[in-house]
């Protein structure tokens, strides 16, 4: 592999401004160097025809001169014979000497100076790095911090030990010694259990008087154990408003490690932790990832509000304002506003406690809050983190275009309280997007996901019908019925009075309202119907009272009717 | 494996004080050097020895002892030091340091000064992220090599390397900043121009 020509150094050798090493340096680089010969070469040609076009003389201009000529002319004569516009050269001067007094400081060549304290360096790089220091304040200084720096780290390596009085803590540690080995088939045991409560939890929510449901949550939470664990990266799989990361705008998956502070102004962001495990930040709100591991999450809310499931067996954590809320498998919400603190539990076992002191179990369906005056989110309104069943990386990216009416969403099924544009990983299938307005009015849309992701154009949004009601076919025949002989005297009447061959299929629409009467009835067939037929028909029907309808504010079925004279 | 581990690991009492006594200096040593001058040093070691005796059981005997013991110690060390943070620090916390048996008996104007650029360096370290702060710690101070540190970290030996130039270097950028280390930096200007350096 060839390297590239030092274009900078050989243009700076032809100029004439390299310092006497460096151009020694480069000539005897080049002197083996066929690929910088050719360079110089190149170099020198252009500077050859350069001096050749500057030489050259300038046309003269021929004597037919066109009108246009004259004109040109005309005007380039009045241009010049124009007053110099006049400038304040103090001024622009001073600006120069300013602008050039705040140019960017040089930045001292860190490696380099650390290759040349640690004695790293060739002969010829120690001389190029010793022509520099000649002239260069701010890496000399930078070298002299280095030599300043081993001094105080010598001393603090060669510094005696620190006086400890291992006696004093040796008796609480013996005392952790012999709990472990005394409790540990309690720990296994109790682990057990807590296992199944969080199970029996998670499948129906009362628990029976003989299951144990408060015992062992006390044990579900444990000190944290900062044992070895292989580190987790958490993935951001919806994101809606502007969250950031040291000031870096996350996008839909932007990888989260340990100790990166999630910021968001507005909006929702959802995270993936591990398998069904992840939490969403809403609202205002700011989330230090403290420990993403396998053996243990630790989150600590600066202030908003997080709301997290967890997969049972993990350990899961979150600090707020002195408070912890630990927990094993389960699904809860943390609200934070400066020290007030409030806690939502929809399932499992959450414990909240300050310091060592437990101040709260809470066995789902169960709220707490620090201060009074300070409410927990409402039960049941834990958001669940998008993608967390079965979440994949691989999953297509849907985005959504900020919608001005539009102030809230729910994409397949997962509430998202933003505003703002919004993109999230979802499943590649048909998906159902409700968006709703100001005034609370449902918007729909059905998107086909694209496997390479898909947008959401504003116009596939539609307002949606009020959802239709039902109501059970027994019902409806309960109430048709008894009126059946009714409907067949209106045709008895039409055959008598008007038709003796009328017969053929006919059908009743009918629209019942939110009390059950009968709003409308059309009657449907394919074949002539005298109107005081169709009039007779719709008289019995719209006296029908069914139930309420169920599911919605109305409701519409058809009755099929057969008529025939024979 | 060691056998006293697996005593330990099987819940015997002997073993854990043993361990105890074993590798106290070994810990509070780290703890030291990833504090710096600190009065919660004794805390932190107590601390360390509880999670040591409830995780021993998951110690599979993959890496040394040392390896595993040194990664939990610099785990609860950093764990310490995030609640610290969240308090104010003083600056002039004294350190109780014992006197090594060779080490020459100094003035107490120099050994009150050295505090003083130990301390003002550790202002300093208190500045890195948990990470680089403890390559920098286990490397420069501890002398662990980068790939013991590699292990202890949990991260490719070519990350411990960058991470230990990059805290480096803002260290060395930031030196000037604590008057007794820019004395320091001065001297050895003053030297060099004088033609000792």
């Amino acid at each position: 592999m060839t390297h590239s020509p030092k274009w900078r150094a050989l243009l700076a050798w032809e100029a004439g401004v390299l310092s006497e090493s460096s151009a020694a340096f480069l000539e005897r680089h080049v002197a083996a160097c066929e690929v910088c010969q050719d360079a110089l070469a190149r170099i020198r040609g252009y500077a050859e025809v350069q001096r050749e076009i500057q030489s050259q003389t300038v046309p003269e201009v021929p004597e037919r001169v066109g009108a246009e000529a004259i004109a040109l002319a005309g005007v380039m004569a009045e241009v010049a014979s124009a007053p110099a516009p006049s400038f304040d050269w103090d001024r622009m001067e001073a600006n120069i000497t300013k602008a050039l007094r705040e140019r960017p400081r040089h930045e001292p060549k860190w490696r380099a100076l650390l290759a040349y304290h640690e004695g790293a360096l060739s002969d010829a790089g120690r001389a190029r790095v010793e022509a520099h220091l000649k002239d260069c304040e701010i890496c000399s200084d930078a070298l002299a911090s280095m030599g300043a720096y081993d001094d105080v780290a010598d001393t603090i390596r060669t510094s005696a030990p620190p006086v400890v009085d291992f006696d004093r803590m040796s008796l609480p540690v013996r005392r952790a010694a012999r709990q472990q080995s005394g409790q540990r088939w309690v720990v296994a045991t109790v682990l057990a259990m807590a296992a199944a409560v969080a199970l029996a939890i998670l499948g129906r929510s009362p628990a029976t008087p003989e299951e144990p449901t408060e015992a062992p949550s006390v044990a579900v939470v444990e000190e944290t154990p900062p044992a070895p664990a292989a580190a987790l990266e958490a993935t951001v799989v919806a994101v809606g408003g502007r969250a950031t990361v040291a000031d870096q705008q996350v996008e839909v998956g932007t990888a989260l490690v340990e100790e990166d502070v999630l910021q968001l102004a507005a909006g929702a962001v959802h995270v993936r932790i591990a398998e069904r495990t992840g939490f969403s930040l809403n609202g205002d709100a700011e989330l230090g990832l403290i420990a993403l591991r396998e053996d243990g999450v630790t989150l600590a809310l600066r202030h908003g509000r997080v709301s997290s499931q967890v997969r049972t067996g993990t350990h899961y954590l979150i600090e707020a304002a002195g408070y912890t809320v630990q927990v094993r498998g389960t699904r809860f919400d943390v609200r934070r506003e400066e020290e007030r603190v409030a806690v939502t539990v929809d399932e499992g076992v959450v414990e909240v406690r300050r310091g060592e002191e437990v101040v709260a179990l809470l066995p789902a369906p169960a709220t707490w809050t620090s201060h009074a005056d300070f409410s927990p989110t409402a039960l049941g309104g834990v958001a669940v983190a998008r993608a967390l069943e079965a979440g994949d990386d691989n999953w297509p990216v849907l985005e959504v275009p900020e919608l001005d009416h539009i102030v809230r969403w729910e994409i397949d099924g997962t509430p998202f309280d933003v505003a703002g544009a919004l993109a999230m990983r979802v499943p590649p299938r048909e998906l159902d997007i409700v968006g709703w307005d100001r005034r609370g009015r449902r918007h729909v849309a059905r998107i086909a996901m694209a496997d390479e992701g898909s947008v959401l154009e504003a116009t596939a949004l539609a307002p949606a019908r009020p959802a239709a009601g039902y109501i059970a076919p027994d019902d409806i025949q309960a109430v048709v019925q008894p009126t059946v002989r009714r409907l067949q005297r209106c045709y008895e009447r039409t055959l008598r009075q008007m038709n003796p061959t009328l017969e053929g299929s006919y059908a009743l629409r009918v629209t019942v309202r939110r009390d059950g009467t009968v709003r409308r009835v059309r009657v449907i067939t394919d074949a002539e119907a005298p109107p005081p037929f169709v009039g007779c028909l719709q008289a019995v029907a719209s006296r029908w009272t069914f139930p309420s309808p169920e599911g919605g504010p109305t409701a519409t079925f058809q009755l099929p009717l057969s008529f025939s004279s024979r | 494996m060691d056998p006293l581990i697996v005593r330990a690991q099987a819940g015997e009492e002997a073993a854990f004080q043993e361990l105890f006594r074993n590798y106290r200096e070994t810990v509070a040593r780290i703890v030291h050097r990833v504090m710096g001058p600190s009065n919660e040093i004794e805390d932190v070691v107590q601390d360390v020895f509880i999670h040591v005796f409830r995780s021993i059981g998951g110690f599979r005997g993959d890496a040394k002892f040392t390896t595993w013991l040194y990664r939990l110690t610099a785990n609860v060390t950093k764990m310490h030091l995030r609640r610290k943070r969240s308090r104010p620090r003083f600056a002039d916390v004294p350190v109780p340091e014992g006197q090594a048996d060779s080490a020459p008996v100094e003035q107490p104007d120099a050994a009150a000064e050295r505090n003083e650029r130990i301390a003002a360096l550790y202002r300093l370290v208190d500045r890195l992220s948990d990470k680089k702060r403890t390559v920098l710690v286990l490397h420069d101070f501890e002398g662990l090599a980068a790939k013991e540190i590699a292990e202890i970290v949990d991260a490719p030996v070519l990350t411990v390397r960058t991470r230990l130039f990059y805290a480096r270097k803002e260290l060395y950028a930031a030196l000037r900043e604590e008057p007794t280390l820019a004395a320091v930096v001065e001297t050895l200007t003053t030297d060099k121009a004088g033609g000792k350096r």
